[in-house]
C-alpha cells in the first residue's frame, strides 16, 4: 500500500463536512490528489494529520488543509497561481506570524499555551511555524522543525547554544535534558518562561535535595539561584557565575580567609573546592553546628 | 546481560516483517504491522584515554569499545483507526542506556513510560589512603598517613553520580475541551561526589572526602484543564518527596587520632541533605474577550516541608559531655510556604495596536518555628554557652509591567514597555526594599519575505531602602551584588534573513552595562558583549549545512580591602579585580544524500576556546602601614589564566544495501584541554590540607563506530554529536 493509497483512504473516511461545503472551499481531496500529493502522504504520518485525515473532531478538523491554509477553491481554480487568502506557513512566507498563530491557537491555545499571547515570543513575532513543523516528522516528539529541542531553539539563541560548549555544563548535547526541561517556549506566568513560579522551584524539580527548609539557610541561595549559578553553562565550576574564592567575595570580604597569594598556607582558600573545602553545605545545612555551613 | 538483549531483539528482527519507511519520517507504521528497526555494532578506539583521563570525557556520555548498540524500535498499530504502540531504547550497551515505552492515539490519549540514565562522573583521579567502611565512614590508620603515603595512594574508583529518571505519563483528551494529565517520576540517585570536611576553620585543616549519595525522589503530578474557543481553565497538583538514606558522612581528621578540646575531633561529620516533601497546586485561567483581548490568571501555591532528625551537635566525644548538658532541639519542624499570583491581560483594540499589562506577585514565607540552640560548638573544636538562633528569611517580590505595541503597516512594529520590580526582605538582610524600573523600546522590522529584524533596548535602575551594613568584621562599606543599586543598559538586535526557502541567516549581537554606583566596595561594574550568526542552505529535502559562529566577552571588577584587627582602614590593604572572559564558539553540521537511495553523508563539528582571567591589583600602591606580614597578606597577585578548549566532531558516511539495510561508518574526534591552576595536578597532601586530587584532566579521544542498521528511517537520523 503506497502512502498516496493511505491518504486517499484516510480522506474517504472522512465525513463531508458543511464546511468544505462553503463558499470559497475546495476541500481536501482536491489538494491531496492533484498538486500536493506528497506533502499529504507526509502529513497523514503526523499526528496533526491522523487527527485531520483519518479521525477529525469537529468541523473544523474536518476541512482538513484548508482548516489551516485557508479556502483554497481560487487557487485550485487558477491551478496553484492564486494565493488569495491562502496563509502560508513556510519560513519566508509573507502571511504575517500574527495572522499564522492565530490558525494555530483557534485550537491550541489551552494547556501549555495558556499563555501563549502577550508571552516574550509572540510579542517577538514568533510564528508557531518557526519551531514547529506539523506536515512531516522532523523530531521525535512536538512536531519540531529541528530533530531536537536544543536544535530548535538555537535557531535564534544561538548565544545558549555556545553556552552549551562551556566546560560547566547541563546534559543537553546528550540530550538527557532539553530547554524545555526548564523553560516553557510558548509562554509562561512565571518570570524567564520558567516551568516553574521561580528559578528556584524549577531548579527543585531536579535538584530536590536542594529545597530545604534547612536549619540553616543561605540567604542568596533561599531567593535564587541564578544568584551564583549560571545554569545555560559557564567556563567556571559548578556552572558559577566567577570562580571561587572570587565569587563569594562578592558578598563576603576577605578577612580570615586570605586569597592574595597562592602559598602553601593560603591553600585551602585558593585551592581544590577553595571556600567549599570548609564551608562545604554552602546551600543550606542540616546540622546543629552547621550555622557556617562547615557542617 | 547486553550481548543476550542484542541477540534475542535481533532475532526478533529477522522474524517480524520490516515495512519501507520515508526517509524523513521516524513514526511510520502500517495498520496492522509490526515495525522494528535497529542499529547496532561494534566501537574501536583509534585514539583511546587513560582510565585516569576519563573524567571529562565521560561526564555525562559513556563510550566504551567493543560492542554498540546505538537502538532499536518497534512500532505496532493494530488497526487503521486504533492506537500506536511503540518501544525505543537508546545506547543499550552503555551505561547513559534508555528505554521509551509508549501508546497514543492522536486527539485521544497517550500513554508513556521512560527510563533515561544520565550518569555525571566528577573524577576518575581521586586518591585515598584511607578506607570507607561503611559506606559514608571514611577511616584513616593509626597512626595517621604521612605526606609521602597521601600522595602515593591508590586510585578510587571513578567518583561518580548515577542518575535513574523512571517516569510514567498518562494523558487523555475525552472530549474537545477537556485534558486529563497525570504524571509520576521516580528518580534515584546514587553514588558519591567529592565533598569536603573541615576540621577547623580558619586556620587549621580540612580533608576532601566523598559524600555517599543515594536518594529517591517521588514526584506525583496530575493536571487537569477544561478549555473552549473563549474560556480556559487549568488545575494542577503536585507531590514531591525526597528521600535520603545517607543523613551524614564522616571522615577521619588526618592530623589527630584523639579528640581534644583544642585541638579538635578525630573524626569530623556533615549532616547530609535532609529529606523533604513539597505539595504544589496551582489554578489557572484565561478568557478571550471582543478587541481581541484576553486576560490570564495564575495562582500557585506550595508548601514545603522537612522534620529530619537531627544529627548530635559534636563529635568530639570531649565537648560532647559539655554539649550534654544542655537540652537541644532534635528537629527543625521546618515548614516553608510560596505563593504567586500573576494576572496577565492583552488586548488589540485597533490592528496595529496590541496593548499589554501585567502584575506577578512571589512570597516565601518560613513558618518553621523560631529556633535556638542555647550552646555553640565550631567544627569539634570550640564549644562556648553562646546562643545561636536560626533566622527565617522569608521575601516578597512584585512585578509589573505595561508595553504598548503599534504596527506600522506590514513593514514595522515599534513597543515600548515599562517594568517595575521590587524586593522585600527580612531585616536580617542588608537591604529591606529594592525598586527596579525598566523601560524598554523594541523595533520590529519585516522587509516582505525576507528579512526580520528586531532591535531591543532596555534601561533600569534598582535603588534600595538605606544599607545596613554589616557588623563584626565584614568590611561596612561592602555592597552586596544582589541588593545593591544598580544601574542596567541593553541593546540587541536579531536579524533573520530568508533570500530563499532554503537559504537563511540569522544574525545576532548585543551590549550590556551593569553599574553598581553606591558600591565603595564590591561588585563595580559588568559589561557583556556578543556578537554572531548562523547560515543554514538546504537546496533540497537532500541536503542541508550550516556553520555557526559566536564572540563573547564578559568583563567585570571587583574591589574590597585587606582588612585586620589593626588594619581596619589601610587605603594600600585596597584591592581591585579585573575578571575577562572571551569567549569563541564555531559549529557546523552537513547532511547530504549523495547517492539517493544508496550513499549519505554527514556529520557536526564543534569548537570553543574560551580564555579566562583574574587581574587583581593594589590601585593605591604597594601595601605599607602594617607588619611584614599583614603587608605581605594585602598584596594582590594575578592569578594564572584558566583556559579551556573543546573540539567534539562526528563525521559518517551511510551506505544502504536495500531499502531496509544500511551500513554507518562514524568517525568521531573528542578533544579537550583545560588550564584551572586550582585543580591541575593537585596532590592529595598539599600543606595541612588534604584533597581526593580529583581534577578533570585533558583528554583526546578519537574512535570508530560501525554499525548496522535494519529499517534505520524508523529510529531516526537525528543522532547526537557524540
Amino acid at each position: 500500500m503506497t502512502a498516496a493509497a493511505g491518504v486517499a483512504l484516510g480522506l474517504a473516511a472522512v465525513p463531508l463536512a458543511r464546511a468544505q461545503q462553503a463558499a470559497g472551499y475546495a476541500g481536501s481531496q482536491e489538494c491531496t490528489t492533484a498538486c500536493h500529493e506528497q506533502e499529504a502522504a507526509r502529513f497523514l504520518r503526523t499526528p496533526m494529520g491522523r487527527v485531520f485525515l483519518e479521525g477529525p473532531r469537529s468541523d473544523l478538523e474536518r476541512q482538513g488543509c484548508e482548516a489551516c491554509h485557508g479556502p483554497g477553491k481560487a487557487h485550485v481554480e487558477s491551478g496553484g497561481e492564486d494565493m488569495t487568502g491562502m496563509i502560508r506557513f513556510a519560513r519566508n512566507s509573507t502571511t504575517p506570524a500574527d495572522e499564522r498563530n492565530r490558525v494555530c491557537i483557534q485550537c491550541h491555545e489551552k494547556t501549555a499555551r495558556l499563555y501563549w499571547q502577550a508571552s516574550p515570543h509572540e510579542a517577538s513575532e514568533v510564528a508557531c511555524s518557526d519551531c514547529h513543523n506539523v506536515m512531516t516528522n522532523v523530531s521525535e516528539r512536538a512536531n519540531l522543525q529541528k530533530p531536537t529541542v536544543m536544535a530548535t531553539c538555537t535557531q535564534c539563541h544561538l548565544q545558549r547554544q555556545s553556552q552549551q560548549m562551556r566546560s560547566s555544563r547541563m546534559p543537553l548535547w546528550e540530550q538527557k535534558m532539553q530547554c524545555s526541561s526548564c523553560h516553557n517556549p510558548h509562554g509562561s506566568p512565571n518570570e524567564k518562561l520558567l516551568v516553574a513560579s521561580s528559578v528556584n522551584e524549577t531548579c527543585y524539580n531536579c535538584h530536590t535535595e536542594k529545597r530545604g527548609p534547612f536549619l540553616w539557610e543561605h540567604p542568596p541561595v533561599v531567593e535564587s539561584c541564578s544568584n551564583c549559578h549560571e545554569p545555560h553553562g559557564s567556563t567556571k565550576e559548578k556552572m558559577l557565575k566567577l570562580p571561587k574564592p572570587r565569587l563569594c567575595q562578592q558578598c563576603h570580604d576577605p578577612t580570615r580567609h586570605p586569597t592574595r597569594s597562592l602559598g602553601p598556607a593560603d591553600t585551602k582558600y585558593v585551592m581544590g573546592r577553595q571556600c567549599a573545602n570548609c564551608h562545604t553545605m554552602i546551600h543550606g545545612s542540616n546540622h546543629p553546628s552547621g550555622f557556617a555551613f562547615t557542617r | 546481560m547486553h550481548r543476550a538483549l542484542v541477540l534475542a531483539l535481533a532475532g526478533m528482527a529477522l522474524i517480524l516483517e520490516p515495512r519501507v519507511a520515508s526517509a524523513q519520517d521516524t513514526t511510520t507504521t502500517i495498520p496492522g504491522r509490526v515495525t522494528v528497526g535497529l542499529d547496532a555494532g561494534g566501537r574501536v578506539f583509534t585514539k583511546s584515554v587513560d582510565s585516569v583521563d576519563l573524567g571529562k570525557f565521560e561526564e555525562y556520555k559513556h563510550v566504551p569499545s567493543g560492542l554498540v548498540f546505538q537502538g532499536f524500535r518497534a512500532d505496532w498499530r493494530p488497526t487503521a483507526a486504533g492506537p500506536d504502540f511503540w518501544m525505543t531504547g537508546r545506547q543499550l550497551a552503555e551505561r547513559d542506556k534508555s528505554f521509551w515505552l509508549g501508546a497514543r492515539k492522536p486527539g485521544q490519549f497517550t500513554a508513556m513510560a521512560f527510563w533515561d540514565r544520565i550518569p555525571h562522573t566528577f573524577s576518575t583521579t581521586g586518591q585515598s589512603a584511607g578506607t570507607e567502611a561503611p559506606i559514608g565512614r571514611h577511616k584513616l590508620p593509626d597512626p595517621r598517613p604521612d605526606t609521602s603515603t597521601w600522595n602515593s595512594s591508590p586510585l578510587l574508583s571513578p567518583i561518580r553520580t548515577m542518575w535513574d529518571p523512571v517516569k510514567f505519563v498518562v494523558g487523555a483528551t475525552p472530549s474537545e475541551h477537556w485534558n486529563l494529565r497525570a504524571e509520576y517520576l521516580w528518580l534515584d540517585k546514587s553514588g558519591e561526589r567529592p565533598v569536603g570536611m573541615s576540621f577547623g576553620s580558619p586556620g587549621t585543616n580540612h580533608r576532601e572526602v566523598t559524600e555517599p549519595i543515594d536518594q529517591t525522589v517521588h514526584d506525583l503530578r496530575v493536571s487537569p484543564s477544561y478549555a473552549t474557543r473563549q474560556y480556559q481553565l487549568s488545575f494542577s497538583y503536585a507531590y514531591s518527596r525526597l528521600v535520603n538514606n545517607y543523613a551524614s558522612v564522616s571522615a577521619d581528621n588526618p592530623l589527630q587520632t584523639v579528640d581534644t578540646r583544642t585541638a579538635g575531633a578525630a573524626t569530623g561529620r556533615d549532616a547530609l541533605t535532609p529529606g523533604n516533601f513539597a505539595h504544589t497546586a496551582m489554578l489557572a485561567g484565561g478568557v478571550n474577550l471582543p478587541s481581541r483581548t484576553r486576560l490570564t490568571g495564575t495562582v500557585t501555591m506550595s508548601w514545603r516541608g522537612q522534620d529530619e532528625p537531627f544529627i548530635p551537635m559534636t563529635s568530639n566525644s570531649v565537648l560532647a559531655d559539655s554539649v550534654e548538658t544542655v537540652t537541644l532541639p532534635t528537629s527543625l519542624q521546618g515548614d516553608t510556604r510560596t505563593t504567586m499570583v500573576n494576572l496577565r491581560a492583552t488586548s488589540r483594540p485597533t490592528t496595529p495596536l496590541t496593548l499589554s499589562g501585567l502584575y506577578r506577585h512571589f512570597d516565601f514565607s518560613d513558618e518553621t518555628p523560631e529556633i535556638t540552640f542555647p550552646v555553640r560548638v565550631v567544627n569539634d573544636r570550640t564549644f562556648s554557652r553562646t546562643e545561636e538562633t536560626r533566622h527565617t528569611l522569608p521575601y516578597s517580590r512584585d512585578q509589573a509591567d505595561v508595553s504598548a505595541a503599534w504596527r506600522f503597516g506590514p513593514l514595522a512594529k515599534l513597543t515600548a514597555g515599562y517594568g517595575w520590580e521590587r524586593w522585600e526582605r527580612a531585616e536580617i538582610r542588608n537591604v529591606d526594599e529594592t525598586n527596579e524600573h525598566s523601560p524598554r523600546l523594541a523595533l520590529d522590522v519585516t522587509a516582505k519575505d525576507w528579512l526580520h529584524f528586531r532591535g531591543t533596548w532596555s534601561t533600569g535602575w534598582r535603588r534600595g531602602t538605606e544599607y545596613e551594613e554589616e557588623q563584626e568584621v565584614q568590611n561596612p562599606k561592602m555592597r552586596r551584588f544582589d541588593q545593591a543599586d544598580r544601574d542596567r543598559e541593553r541593546f540587541d538586535l536579531l536579524a533573520d534573513i530568508t533570500p530563499t526557502g532554503q537559504l537563511g541567516f540569522t544574525l545576532l549581537g548585543g551590549v550590556g552595562t551593569i553599574d553598581y554606583p553606591e558600591s565603595e566596595y564590591g561588585l563595580q561594574y559588568e559589561r557583556t558583549a556578543v556578537v554572531g550568526g548562523s547560515a543554514d542552505w538546504s537546496p533540497s529535502p537532500r541536503f542541508g549545512l550550516g556553520v555557526s559562529y559566536t564572540y563573547e566577552a564578559f568583563t567585570a571588577t571587583q574591589t574590597d580591602q585587606t582588612r585586620d584587627p589593626t588594619q581596619l582602614d589601610n587605603p594600600t590593604y585596597v584591592w581591585a579585580s579585573d575578571h575577562s572572559d572571551f569567549i569563541n564558539t564555531l559549529g557546523g553540521y552537513l547532511d547530504a544524500v549523495l547517492i539517493p537511495g544508496r550513499l549519505a553523508a554527514g556529520g557536526r563539528v564543534d569548537w570553543t576556546r574560551a580564555e579566562f582571567t583574574v587581574v587583581t591589583v593594589n590601585p593605591n600602591g604597594t601595601p605599607t602601614g602594617g607588619t611584614a606580614g599583614q603587608n605581605d597578606g594585602a598584596t594582590a597577585k594575578p592569578w594564572p589564566q584558566f583556559t579551556h578548549e573543546w573540539v567534539p566532531a562526528s563525521l559518517f558516511v551511510r551506505y544502504s544495501v536495500t531499502t531496509q539495510v544500511a551500513v554507518t561508518v562514524q568517525y568521531s574526534i573528542d578533544r579537550f584541554e583545560g588550564e584551572d591552576f586550582r585543580t591541575d595536578g593537585l596532590q592529595p597532601a598539599t600543606g595541612t590540607d588534604i584533597y581526593l586530587g580529583n581534577d578533570y584532566r585533558n583528554y583526546n579521544a578519537q574512535w570508530l563506530t560501525i554499525t548496522l542498521s535494519y529499517h534505520l528511517p524508523l529510529i531516526g537520523t537525528g543522532r547526537p554529536p557524540l
